[in-house]
């Protein structure tokens, strides 16, 4: 794995956040969390301004506080500077009729509950 | 005989209307051969004919023979003719009135059909109000249900993931290390969760099939036997630890389908998961058999189907078979319906045959071929 490489995580649930970070951690992957939708927006539009920092793997919630997974993948995929992010979704959520209608597609889909932390750091880690 | 016996009942006319009335006959759906025996008026019609024919001869015989020994009409001719004609007269008054009679009859029988056709008419569409308004009512219900187990499910998921998470790091060693009774009880914690987990998502699948919900996402270009070598890994310990074989004959080509294979996996796992916690002697084994579909037969040597079941097999939930509830193994009863559930999600065909109790029994799915 090489060590410039990144992930973002954003999650809200701090359970969540405290178990894939100590995951990730452990298996010595370079990680940053968002906790908030907005924020991970923000943060999104910045890396296409400059077009520079891009994370290799970015891994979203369905369900956050404020906006919706579906709404970042969205902006991800939509802009030429960061379409090429790849995007895993790692959800509790799995209701295939509010998947099936999105166009924007994410690379993978993740149910949190099917993949253990220290599985989902060694997928990571094997996908960088 | 069923419909005089319903006119009987309902009383709007005595069987004595089929018995004068052609049309009544007809309209009830006497056959021909059956009709002349019932229609009475047909047959006073017919009697009255054959009578005039009869004294037209009679006539023409008598003037004959008063011309042949008088040589002129006889007042005995005369009076002939005369108690002939009021012979005539009685009979056609009485075919008339006969014929009358049975008009009215059938007038009346018609009103009274109408009226109980118009009646039930009128029952039949306050019942189909009443049903539809009920099954109306049972379908919001049976939804609301399945959305309120839909949302208990996700929010159940949310803090098993963190208990799977939190115990997964636990025995990583993230945490510290543990004295080994502490390790075995984390242990245990594990395979709880998992069950746990496995059981929520069960049910989340079993009421995303009844809210009618496509489950399964098909991709190109799923390989079947990767599948199934994962799954004889995961269950080799158990057949091991049983002493029973678990053999997968790998095919020749390599078999490829359009699959959602995290469901395919579960409806797999389903299938041989039970072949093996059936089975207490002998084996499993797995084949694949390509020609115009793929079929994947697992064939056990356990503890069968008796064969009124084999066809019920994956239609119930919460239903195990007889000789299931027999054996020590624990079971929810749902893994087929959710297997065979998810093969026809994948447009496939899934059955069981068994020789009956005792004698194993083979489970076959069959996919569509890959164009």
């Amino acid at each position: 794995m090489d060590k410039n490489k990144k992930i973002f995580l954003i999650e809200d649930d701090p359970n969540m956040v405290e178990i894939y970070s100590e995951a990730f951690k452990a298996a010595s992957i370079d990680f940053e969390v968002i906790r908030l939708g907005r924020e991970a927006i923000k943060k999104i539009k910045t890396i296409a301004e400059n077009n520079k920092d891009k994370p290799n793997i970015i891994l979203v919630d369905l369900i956050l506080p404020d906006i919706n997974g579906i709404e970042i993948l969205k902006e991800i995929k939509n802009n030429e500077n960061t379409k090429d992010i790849r995007v895993f979704i790692l959800s509790n959520y799995s209701d295939p009729d509010f998947l099936k209608t999105e166009k924007v597609k994410a690379e993978k889909f993740i149910l949190k509950a099917d993949i253990k932390p220290t599985q989902l750091a060694e997928l990571i880690k094997k996908e960088l | 005989m069923e419909i005089e016996k319903k006119f009987q009942k309902e009383q709007i006319g005595q069987p004595e209307y089929v018995n004068k009335n052609c049309w009544l006959a007809k309209t009830l759906g006497y056959p021909p051969s059956k009709r002349c025996q019932y229609c009475e008026s047909n047959f006073r019609n017919c009697l009255f004919s054959n009578y005039l024919i009869i004294s037209l001869v009679l006539i023409l015989f008598l003037i004959t023979l008063s011309f042949l020994v008088e040589g002129k009409i006889s007042n005995l001719l005369v009076i002939s003719i005369f108690i002939l004609i009021i012979v005539y007269g009685y009979f056609f008054n009485k075919s008339t009135e006969k014929i009358i009679e049975a008009n009215f009859s059938q007038r009346k029988a018609k009103e009274a059909l109408e009226k109980l056709t118009e009646k039930l008419e009128s029952q039949v569409e306050k019942r189909t109000e009443e049903l539809k308004k009920a099954n109306g009512e049972l379908k919001n219900l049976d939804k609301s249900k399945n959305q309120f187990l839909l949302a208990t499910q996700h929010h159940l998921r949310t803090p098993l993931t963190s208990i799977m998470g939190y115990v997964d790091l636990l025995l990583g060693g993230s945490y510290g290390e543990q004295n080994k009774k502490t390790r075995e009880i984390i242990g245990k914690l594990r395979m709880l969760t998992d069950d746990l987990i496995k059981i929520v998502n069960e049910f989340l699948d079993i009421t995303q099939f009844q809210l009618g919900k496509e489950v399964v996402i098909l991709k190109p270009g799923v390989q079947l036997e990767p599948i199934l070598e994962e799954m004889i890994g995961q269950l080799k310990l158990e057949a091991d630890s049983k002493g029973i074989y678990l053999k997968f004959n790998k095919p020749k080509n390599i078999c490829t389908v359009k699959a959602d294979p995290v469901k395919l996996k579960v409806a797999l796992y389903n299938i041989i998961d039970n072949a093996v916690k059936y089975t207490l002697k002998g084996g499993v084994v797995i084949n694949i058999i390509k020609d115009d579909v793929v079929k994947i037969i697992v064939k056990d040597t356990g503890i069968g189907i008796a064969s009124e079941n084999t066809k019920s097999l994956f239609g119930k939930t919460f239903e195990r078979g007889e000789t299931a509830r027999k054996t020590f193994v624990t079971g929810r009863g749902i893994g087929l319906y959710i297997s065979g559930e998810i093969i026809k999600a994948h447009n496939g065909k899934i059955w069981a045959e068994s020789e009956g109790e005792d004698k194993g029994s083979t489970f076959f799915i069959e996919l569509p071929l890959e164009k």
